[in-house]
């Protein structure tokens, strides 16, 4: 996929990489505009982020700070015991109205960092403590950047060359090539096509996600399957059941490696940001309950909704490989 | 006022001048939500050594600071963008392909805790190329006027694409269930939910109980039936 970007702002010292170069090759027609730091664009106060997804920005800059992070208690850490996530792009070029970036971030604009090697530098370092668990498509889906940046592929070759890192790819993107590696999990994100029509703006539908899903288990991939956030909908018994009877029939679900099921929840700091972002949207004006800093479901909502996805997959033979989120 | 959604002010030359325009033109105590639907065009000359034309401007360097800032070129296309340096003296010797002018950094930093940098447009006509011996007000307005028919486009384009939100209130409901600061909040919520699902949130209301409601506890009540209504929908 190669999305349209307005305007491309480069930082001064972005220029020389070869990344920024190779990035700049996809928009002969955008308008470039040279900055001196991407925090001068992208954290400007009082941005229309709701415009501004209707014509995003593309931003290229040198991150000369925090690269690696923990993720929130939140986060899923599939029996990992603790995992963090690589900040190497911010934003995304989906539109998902849920997503918890335009809560976290003033601003629709995308950061695309171009020193990567600096990543792979300071991955090291937590390597040589012993083995890591690394979301590299965390603030972003960088399967849906890899029409024009080199960053999954590359993440993927160091990840090939580091047997300790394990990698997860988190996508909702049709990506063609995968690399089958014991060490580098390809998550994909499924809904209803209800839900992606309604929600999950200019991502691939159903059908395209699935051929994805068996192309790489074909590859030999690791391939895990998310289930999260479940949203609510109208009718959402028929529908997640309609949805569940087609992941079972389409995908062979026992060359999967495991599963996440999780309802939608978001820290109650970015539900308004989020509201704002998507002023009229029914996934997020849903009236949640507040639970330990999260916004959620009603229990019983989240338990019926839940209960559907988990009795089918075990139904299915997939219990051993469930990782339930509460 | 020219028109009953359209404001002139003439700033004056210089950042002092048009940062006090902008105090004038939005007093204190005004917030960024009582100005959502304000759009600031800043209209000007600027100078330039090989541009000629109207331009918009996405980007302005505050020259004695150093300080850049970017406003969204969203709302219009079509007119040609270039970045500005704001000066505090006439700038005799211009970079090539930059303009150059005296107000444009004061009106952004003025203003853009109160507006979204996509509604604040800057628009540029190259006046001269450094020299302004002979620039006559009689000269100015001439081009500004050749470039009306163009600057009217963008005020109409710019305009078509805003309108103020219509708010509808909820007064009645917050009177009727007895509500508290809190309860108005999950009133609101509601609402707004209901109306995603292009459903009459107030009819669901009327049809809760609102009738029967004496008390507080008997609003929270009704506010707790329309809340399972909504969240349980089959
Ligand atoms: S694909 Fe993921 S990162 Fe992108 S908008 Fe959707 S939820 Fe956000």
């Amino acid at each position: 996929m190669c999305a349209a970007f307005s305007h491309i702002y480069i930082e001064e010292r972005a220029r020389s990489y070869e990344e920024t170069s190779r990035i700049l090759s996809h928009f002969s027609d955008s308008t470039k505009i040279s900055i001196r730091h991407y925090k001068d664009v992208f954290n400007r106060p009082s941005q229309d982020s709701a415009l501004q997804n209707e014509s995003k920005s593309l931003i290229l800059a040198v991150n000369d700070g925090r690269k690696i992070f923990d993720a929130a208690p939140v986060c899923q850490d599939f029996g990992m015991g603790k995992f963090y996530y690589a900040e190497s792009a911010m934003n995304c070029v989906f539109s998902c109205d849920y997503c918890f970036l335009k809560g976290m971030y003033g601003t629709s604009n995308v950061v695309i960092f171009v020193n990567i090697e600096d990543y792979f530098e300071e991955c090291e370092k937590y390597l040589k403590d012993g083995p890591l668990y690394l979301c590299a498509s965390f603030d972003t889906d960088l399967g849906a950047l890899s029409g024009i940046s080199s960053w999954q592929s590359k993440w993927e070759d160091f990840a090939s060359s580091h047997p300790d890192l394990t990698l997860e790819l988190r996508t909702k993107s049709a990506i063609c090539e995968v690399k089958s590696a014991d060490n580098i999990i390809y998550a994909f994100t499924l809904s209803p096509d209800e839900v992606i029509r309604r929600y999950e703006k200019k991502t691939p539908s159903l059908d395209v996600r699935i051929r994805t899903v068996n192309n790489a288990l074909n590859s030999g991939a690791n391939v895990r399957l998310c289930f999260d956030p479940l949203i609510y909908i109208k009718d959402y018994e028929l529908c997640y059941n309609r949805f569940a009877d087609k992941i079972i029939n389409d995908i062979d679900l026992k060359s999967v490696r495991d599963i996440s099921v999780g309802t939608f929840r978001i820290s109650s700091d970015y539900l308004h940001n989020l509201r704002r972002a998507c002023p009229g949207s029914s996934a997020v004006l849903f009236p949640f309950d507040r639970e330990e800093g999260y916004c959620v479901y009603p229990k019983d909502l989240r338990e019926k909704m839940m209960g559907i996805i988990v009795n089918r997959l075990e139904n299915a033979g997939c219990g051993n490989k469930l990782y339930v989120n509460p | 006022m020219v028109s009953d959604d359209l404001e002139i002010i003439l700033t004056g030359i210089g950042k002092v001048n048009a940062a006090f325009a902008c105090g004038r033109m939005f007093p204190m105590g005004l917030t960024r939500n009582d100005l959502k639907a304000d759009i600031v065009i800043n209209i000007g000359t600027c100078g330039a050594r090989d541009l000629s034309g109207l331009f918009i401007v996405n980007k302005i360097t505050d020259e004695a600071t150093g300080r850049d800032f970017y406003p969204d070129i969203i709302r219009v296309s079509g007119v040609p963008e270039a970045s500005l340096v704001t000066v505090d003296e006439v700038k005799t010797d211009p970079d090539p392909g930059v303009l150059y002018e005296m107000e444009a950094s004061a009106i952004y930093q003025a203003l853009s805790k109160l507006i979204s940098p996509d509604r604040m447009i800057f628009l540029k006509v190259v006046s001269d190329s450094g020299d302004v011996n002979g620039i006559t007000t009689e000269y100015v307005n001439d081009l500004i006027k050749s470039h009306l028919p163009e600057i009217k486009r963008i005020i109409s384009s710019v305009r078509e694409g805003t309108g103020k939100e219509a708010s509808i209130s909820n007064d009645d409901l917050y009177e009727r269930l007895y509500a508290s600061t809190s309860m108005r909040v999950h009133i609101d919520e509601l609402i707004r939910y209901a109306s995603s699902l292009g459903i009459d949130g107030r009819k669901l209301f009327a049809e809760a109980g609102i009738d029967e409601v004496s008390s507080r506890a008997s609003g929270k009540e009704v506010i707790t039936r329309v809340r399972g209504i909504l969240t349980h929908l089959h």
